[in-house]
C-alpha cells in the first residue's frame, strides 16, 4: 500500500514529482526513506503543490470535499478529500466499532462542532443540525452557558441517542451537567466515543462513573481519517489500513520507544500525506499480545503536542511535558484530584496553571501547591519564573479551534 | 447465494427504519429509490459482513459504480467466492 501510494504521488503531486527527480536510489522504498518528514507548515504555504493533478480537474474534481483541521496549532489547514475515498477510510473504524461495541453507524448519535461549511464555505454557525436524515444532531460548541446546556441536555433527552461521539472536555462539561442538575441519562445511550483531544485517566473514570457505558478512545486526524481505535481491552489498535503509522526519534524510526507520530495515509489520493508529522507524541507497540486478538501495532499516545515550548528570557526553549510532568507525579500522588488543567505562559517569567480539582479535595489546595512548588523547585530553569495557581469550575474548549489546549502560548516571538 | 441475501440484508436495514413497503429486485438503486446515505451504506456492509462473515473489498464501497442491488451483490459474490 505504501508502494502504490509512493507511485501515485510521485506521477500526480508536485511536491512528490520534484522530490522524486532529484533523488538517485533505485527504488520507492529507498525512496521513502529518504523523504524529509513533511511538516503542516509546508503544506500550509504551498496547498497547490499538495494537491493532485488528477483532482484539479474533471472527473476527478467531481468528488473533492474540502474539509477542515481544527486549527488547534494556529493554523486551519484546508484538507481535500475524494468524497469515494473518505467514505472507504470509515469502514475500517465502522467494522472495529460494530465488532467490539455493537455500534451502527446508523445508530443514532450525539456530536458536537466548532465551524460550519456549506458545501466548502465557512459560515456562521447554527446552534444545532441534524445529520444523516435526522440519525445524527450536532450541536454547536460554542457559547455552552448554562442555560443552553439545560436545552442541549433536554433536546439530547427527547432525541435519546444511543452513543455520543465527544472531545474529552465537552463530555466532560456534559457529565458535570448531568451530575448537577440530577437529569436522567438518555435511556438508550449505551457507548461513548471520545477523540480529537488526549484523554486522561481521571476523565475517563469520570465519564464512566456518571454515564456507566464503555469510553473509548479514537485516535484520527482530518487528514488521514481514522487511525488507531480502542478494543474493549485498552488498547488503541493501529488501523493499518488507512495509514502507516511511525514514531520517530529525529529522523529514525523506533519501535517501542517515545517520538514523534510520523504518519502516511494510504486512502486519500487527492492530497497525499506521506510522512507527515502529525505533531503529536507517542509510542509504538508492536510485540503485546492483546486479548482482544487483534494483532495490529498498538499506540501509546503522550500529553501535548511537539511543538508546545515554555520560552526562556535566555533564549531557552523547555517542551512543556517537563510541567505536565508534575501534574501526573502531583496526580498520582493524590489519587487524581487533578480532573483538568491548563498552563499558560503570559510572560517569559510568569506562568499561569489553571486546575479543576474534584469536588470533595477543594481543602487540599494548600496540598498541592506545595508539591507542585517542591517539584518545581528542583528544576533549575524554571527559578526566574513567577507561578501563580488558580483553581477553576472547568476549562472551557477553546472557541475559534473548539479543542482544550492543555498549554497556551501567549508570548508573541519576534 | 447473492441477489437475494443481499435483497433480505437491505429489507433488515428498512424494517429497522419502519419502511417496508419497498419493493426491491436487482435493479433497485440505492440513492434514488432506497434513499441510502452513507452511513446507511457503511451500515448494510458491516451487518451483511457479519451475517456472511466475510469482507467485502473497499471498491464495493463506491456509491456511483454500485448504483444497484444487482452491481453491490456481485462484490458480495466475489467475496464468498474468495472463502472457497
Amino acid at each position: 500500500m505504501l508502494k502504490k501510494m509512493l507511485d501515485y504521488a510521485i506521477h500526480n503531486v508536485m511536491y512528490y514529482k520534484n522530490l522524486y527527480s532529484n533523488f538517485s536510489g533505485s527504488n520507492l522504498i529507498e525512496f521513502y526513506e529518504q523523504l524529509p518528514q513533511l511538516q503542516k507548515t509546508e503544506i500550509l504555504h504551498n496547498i497547490e503543490d499538495h494537491t493532485s493533478n488528477e483532482y484539479k480537474k474533471f472527473p476527478q474534481n467531481r468528488y473533492i470535499d474540502v474539509h477542515y483541521t481544527s486549527g488547534s496549532t494556529g493554523h486551519y489547514l484546508k484538507v481535500l478529500w475524494d468524497r469515494r475515498e473518505h467514505l472507504k477510510s470509515s469502514i475500517y473504524l465502522a467494522r472495529m466499532r460494530y465488532n467490539y461495541y455493537g455500534i451502527i453507524p446508523e445508530d443514532k448519535s450525539v456530536s458536537f462542532f466548532t465551524s460550519s461549511y456549506y458545501g466548502n464555505r465557512l459560515v456562521r454557525s447554527t446552534d444545532f443540525k441534524l445529520n444523516f436524515n435526522g440519525k445524527n444532531i450536532e450541536f454547536c460548541k460554542i457559547n455552552l452557558t448554562e442555560n443552553r446546556l439545560y436545552n442541549i441536555i433536554n433536546m439530547i433527552h427527547d432525541f435519546d441517542p444511543v452513543w455520543f461521539n465527544l472531545q474529552p472536555s465537552i463530555a466532560l462539561i456534559l457529565a458535570d451537567t448531568y451530575t448537577k442538575y440530577r437529569y436522567l441519562l438518555p435511556k438508550s445511550l449505551r457507548y461513548i466515543e471520545l477523540s480529537g483531544e488526549y484523554l486522561t485517566t481521571q476523565v475517563r473514570v469520570k465519564l464512566e462513573s456518571i454515564f456507566h457505558v464503555p469510553i473509548v478512545n479514537l485516535y484520527g486526524c482530518t487528514e488521514a481519517n481514522a487511525l488507531a481505535f480502542e478494543c474493549p481491552y485498552g488498547h488503541l489498535h493501529c488501523l493499518y489500513q488507512n495509514a502507516l503509522i511511525e514514531v520517530y526519534q529525529e529522523n529514525k524510526s523506533v519501535i517501542n520507544q517515545e517520538g514523534n507520530i510520523v504518519i502516511t495515509s494510504f486512502i486519500n489520493h487527492a492530497m497525499p500525506f506521506i510522512k507527515y508529522a502529525i505533531g503529536d507524541k507517542g509510542r509504538i507497540i508492536i510485540d503485546k499480545n492483546c486479548s482482544c486478538g487483534l494483532e495490529t501495532p498498538i499506540i501509546e499516545l503522550k500529553y501535548g503536542r511537539e511543538n508546545s515550548y515554555i520560552l526562556l528570557k535566555n533564549g531557552m526553549q523547555l517542551n512543556v511535558y517537563v510541567l505536565i510532568h508534575i501534574i501526573e507525579l502531583a496526580n498520582e500522588q493524590t489519587n487524581g484530584i487533578i480532573e483538568q488543567f491548563q498552563i499558560i505562559q503570559e510572560k517569559y517569567d510568569k506562568l499561569t496553571i489553571q486546575l479543576v480539582i474534584k469536588n470533595s479535595y477543594e481543602n487540599w489546595k494548600l496540598e498541592i501547591e506545595s508539591m507542585f512548588f517542591k517539584f518545581i523547585a528542583e528544576e533549575k530553569a524554571f527559578s526566574d519564573i513567577q507561578w501563580q495557581i488558580k483553581y477553576v469550575q472547568k476549562i472551557y474548549p477553546n472557541e475559534e479551534t473548539g479543542k482544550v489546549n492543555n498549554f497556551v502560548q501567549l508570548i508573541r516571538e519576534e | 447465494m447473492g441477489i437475494d441475501e443481499v435483497k433480505n440484508i437491505i429489507l433488515e436495514i428498512l424494517e429497522e427504519e419502519g419502511e417496508i413497503e419497498k419493493e426491491i429486485t436487482g435493479n433497485t438503486k440505492f440513492i434514488e429509490e432506497l434513499a441510502f446515505d452513507s452511513l446507511r451504506f457503511i451500515t448494510l456492509v458491516v451487518k451483511l459482513e457479519e451475517k456472511l462473515d466475510i469482507t467485502l473489498e473497499e471498491d464495493a464501497l463506491l456509491f456511483d459504480v454500485n448504483t444497484s442491488v444487482e452491481s453491490f451483490s456481485q462484490y458480495v459474490k466475489k467475496a464468498l467466492s474468495n472463502l472457497r
